[in-house]
């Protein structure tokens, strides 16, 4: 499951353009994989890393 | 009307003949031996470093860098920002290109036209894709390509020339594609489709 569908199983509200605006998912190809870059959602808080490794379990 | 005339040796002549207009004007001749020039003169009678012709003014010095992801079968994770992967380096006039971590660190500072394209392979029709060249990690410019559905399919996707200027040291540029599915970036063989970042020094500062 990548980091970007984990953040939607927690928030299955957010759409699309949300990761091009006020969310920010990048992979900068040196290795350390996805990562949230930006979180500037007016509503929904950052989710903690706790969160998104509950997701994957 | 005033004029000095001076006859060559066996033929000719030559006329010094000052204007007939009000004012005065002068000529100082250098203590050098050399052939004065006029505006109808060859251009082969210029001295070297005198500019004749358009290479002359077109800098050769000037710094030229092209790269290219050449069949790297990038996988990339839809809604995510992704850096494109190099590997090939086509120009590099400078020492600014940087496959290790797939950027151009231009060494030389002034103002440079960047331009990229991605190749992109998807694993299902998509409805998004944007293309952005980013100075230092953050994003200069992006251009996005929208339809109503997932009709978007395999190609070549470019973003249009900008401008970004760099400190000659330590700025650096990258290019990097968003996605709406999953996809794969450079997945062709071919040098002139694959994914590319090219730019070349405007303007020095």
């Amino acid at each position: 499951m990548t980091l970007s569908e984990k953040v939607r199983a927690i928030y299955p509200d957010l759409q699309e353009s949300d990761f091009r605006t006020v969310i920010e998912i990048r992979n900068d190809a040196d290795g350390r994989g996805d990562y949230i870059a930006k979180w500037e959602h007016p509503t929904l808080a950052r989710p903690t890393q706790e969160q998104l490794d509950a997701v994957e379990e | 009307m005033a004029k000095i005339r001076i006859k060559g040796d066996t033929s000719g002549y030559v006329d010094l003949q000052a204007p007939d207009v009000a004012g005065a004007g002068s000529i100082t001749v250098p203590n050098l031996s050399g052939t004065l020039l006029t505006s109808a003169s060859d251009s082969s009678d210029f001295p070297s470093a005198i500019l004749t012709s358009t290479s002359d003014i077109t800098p050769s010095a000037s710094p030229v860098f092209d790269m290219r992801g050449i069949n790297t079968d990038q996988d990339i994770s839809a809604e995510t920002w992704n850096k494109v992967t190099m590997n090939t380096s086509t120009v590099d006039t400078n020492s600014m290109i940087d496959l290790t971590n797939n950027r151009v660190t231009p060494t030389v500072a002034g103002y440079y036209a960047v331009s990229g394209m991605i190749r992109i392979n998807f694993d299902t029709l998509t409805q998004i894709v944007l293309v952005g060249i980013r100075k230092n990690g953050s994003e200069v410019a992006a251009v996005q390509y929208q339809l109503g559905s997932d009709n978007i399919q395999n190609g070549q996707y470019p973003i249009h020339t900008t401008i970004v200027q760099c400190n000659g040291t330590t700025d650096y540029i990258e290019l990097y594609g968003y996605v709406g599915d999953a996809a794969t970036f450079s997945d062709i063989t071919t040098t002139s489709q694959s994914s590319i970042l090219s730019g070349f020094l405007v303007r020095a500062t």
